[in-house]
């Protein structure tokens, strides 16, 4: 994440915390974000070709198709202004950041081997809402390759309990144990 | 005085001689002739007189040329002689040395040769232990090596089916229990 996104989400952020409009901004920026980073659309609104005008032009109507709020709309065009769509991604990112800072949350991302339906969840939710005494905003990724259990990260930590991670650590120490 | 003065003086005698002989075969017939013998005798003088006068100087300086030659040549002899001593002690002295020289030069030859031998013979010992050692190291590390390469791959294939027999047999349950265990653990 560079320091042009942050300085760009900590203004959106400001402002949409001015305006009342934390969560609604949090959502429109996560649809815009999504089409920047979408293979077709990404190179165009990031493309050197394209004028001032055109640029500024094509994001004014993004911004009605997505039904952006004024203060948004304002935003991507002065993103296109100054030629940094392409941190779009990366500006959505860290309000997101900054907004789960505000409402005292967190991420959560759920590795797991195989689906997990909402007990399981509920109950890693609830494990870990009480170990960082924060609000969890939770997101589950299946990952085959884990074998079984799951791997949880949060606030930059990772709390792996995965069969795939046991197997590793078991032949490591067979392996270790060899050498000596 | 000259040497014709000499044979002047010697001629003039010479004829008073003669003629004192005239005359004492004159009067032989009377008795002794004194007079001759008088003649004869002063006559003698003069000849001595001249032989001391002229001629011994010479004698005698020719005389104390040649001993000092002879002085001379003796001396010259003597100190070649002397030369020659110290020449034949000193080579003989010389000949003493070469020889103890000689000796020492081979005793220490042979003590050379002696240390050489040793210190090749060591050398060729730690090298031909080197070696040895070598070997050993590079025999027991590639044992190790191998014996490590087996156990990896028994290791890989015990994981690997660990792995097959996980994913074949791991059920919903299974799933279920290690997250419970997994969330104690975080607890904890």
């Amino acid at each position: 994440m560079s320091a042009v996104s942050r300085r760009y989400a900590k203004a959106l952020f400001a402002l949409a915390k001015d305006s009342n409009t934390l969560q609604p901004t949090a959502d429109q920026l996560l649809r815009l974000a999504a089409v920047a980073a979408d293979p077709t659309m990404g190179p165009v609104l990031c493309s050197p070709m394209l004028s001032i005008a055109r640029r500024h032009e094509l994001a004014a109507m993004l911004a009605r198709e997505l039904t952006l709020s004024d203060l948004l709309a304002h935003f991507l065009g002065l993103l296109a202004d100054h030629q940094r769509l392409e941190e779009l991604p990366a500006i959505a990112d860290r309000y997101q950041q900054l907004l789960d800072v505000q409402l005292g949350r967190v991420r959560l991302t759920i590795r797991s081997a195989a689906a997990l339906d909402a007990t399981q969840e509920a109950d890693v939710v609830s494990t870990f809402a009480t170990l960082t005494g924060k609000q969890i905003v939770s997101r589950v990724v299946v990952d085959g390759d884990l074998l079984g259990g799951v791997v949880v990260e949060v606030e930059g930590k990772v709390y792996d309990g995965s069969v795939r991670t046991q197997l590793d650590r078991l032949a490591s120490e067979l392996s270790g144990a060899a050498s000596l | 005085m000259s040497w014709r003065s000499v044979v002047g003086i010697a001629a003039f005698f010479a004829a008073q001689g003669a003629l004192a002989s005239e005359e004492a075969q004159g009067h032989a017939a009377h008795g002794v002739p004194w007079g001759t013998l008088l003649l004869s005798a002063i006559n003698l003088s003069i000849f001595v007189w001249l032989l001391g006068r002229f001629v011994m100087p010479a004698v005698r300086s020719w005389v104390s040329e040649r001993r000092d030659q002879v002085i001379n040549d003796l001396k010259e002899a003597a100190a070649a002689k002397d030369e020659a001593a110290r020449l034949k002690a000193e080579w003989e002295a010389r000949l003493a040395t070469l020889e103890r020289t000689t000796t020492e030069l081979r005793a220490q030859a042979q003590r050379d040769a002696e240390q050489e031998r040793e210190r090749i013979l060591a050398a060729a010992r730690a090298a031909a232990d080197a070696i040895r050692k070598d070997a050993e190291r590079a025999a027991a590390y590639e044992l190790r090596r191998m014996q490590q390469q087996l156990r990896a791959e028994l290791v890989r294939q015990a994981v690997h089916l660990a792995e097959e027999s996980t994913r074949a047999q791991w059920t919903a349950a299974d799933q279920q229990r290690f997250i419970a265990d997994f969330l104690k653990q975080v607890r904890q």
